[in-house]
């Protein structure tokens, strides 16, 4: 099989960071996704069934939960993503044999790139961006969000703070990440950018 | 504009798309289609103030919404799921 895309860096051979930077980005690489949909009227039982098995209550709300190495995030009703580390495209299999018949599984590690970043002024460098309110009061750790960054459809959620500095996780589709990091790459040079190998 | 959506919170216009009202269209099988079209299309109902329309939050979380809106001046008065049988 063909080496997955998920597992190839797109990014790591971008300019080496300026001294002083504050904000950071990091392709978070091999990392495997896949979305979720609960079947007509199954909903009360797939969640049963991610706790049993995940640890997990699934989001009913734009949220992330998280266990060990694998988070829910919450999309839509009734629609989740599952992201994990280390697990590229045996993700989706791996869910699909864990909940039958009780939801959609599609698989999405080549389908997005997921970058972290991060950094003392990262917030304002989101704000060029992103039309929703992230500020702490409004997007506390463990918010998520469903929006455009930069025209670009996003997916966003905010991880516990590194370093003492806010980090967010930020989903884009694959087809579309060079526009996102073009933009990012712009948007960020006037605090400094730090490309992190993740 | 900004659409309170139920899901994802209040959203700026961009994010969505705007599908027509929520009166049922037509059926296009019915012997008399054509003139119940036009009626639909031509002799609507259009009142200035209060409609309700539907949404896709075609950026967000994918939902159909049923919004609420004064059309006199753009105030949005609310929003809900859009759910069969219940528009």
């Amino acid at each position: 099989m063909a080496e997955s895309l998920s597992s190839r860096p797109t990014f790591a051979d971008e300019t080496p960071a300026p001294p002083g930077s504050r904000v950071t980005i990091a392709e978070r690489a091999n990392l495997g996704l896949a979305t979720l949909q609960a079947r007509k009227g199954q909903d009360a039982a797939l969640r049963d069934l991610i706790q049993q098995q995940y640890g997990v209550s699934l989001p009913q709300a734009p949220a992330i939960s998280r266990a060990g190495t694998i988070a829910f995030v919450g999309l839509g009703p009734h629609h989740w993503l599952a992201v994990a580390d280390g697990q590229s495209h045996h993700l989706a299999p791996s869910l699909k044999a864990a909940i039958g018949p009780l939801g959609s599984i599609v698989d999405q590690s080549g389908g997005y790139v997921v970058f972290r970043v991060g950094g003392a002024a990262i917030r304002d460098v989101l704000a060029k961006g992103f039309p929703i309110d992230l500020h702490e009061r409004a997007f506390p750790p463990g918010a998520a969000a469903t929006t455009v960054v930069a025209h670009i459809g996003a997916i966003i959620w905010r991880n516990d703070d590194h370093d003492g500095q806010p980090c967010f996780d930020i989903a884009v589709f694959r087809s579309l990440s060079r526009s996102f990091w073009r933009w990012f790459s712009d948007a960020a040079a006037e605090f400094g950018c730090e490309v992190k190998q993740h | 504009m900004r659409i309170p959506c139920p899901f994802c919170g209040e959203r700026d216009l961009m994010e969505f798309a705007y599908h027509g009202d929520t009166e049922p269209r037509p059926d296009p099988t019915a012997a008399d289609a054509s003139q119940l079209f036009f009626d639909a299309v031509y002799l609507r109902d259009n009142p200035a103030g209060r409609h309700q329309e539907l949404w896709y939050h075609a950026q967000g979380c994918r939902s159909w919404l049923v919004v609420t809106r004064d059309v006199r001046t753009h105030e949005v008065l609310g929003a809900t799921l859009a759910k069969r049988g219940a528009a």
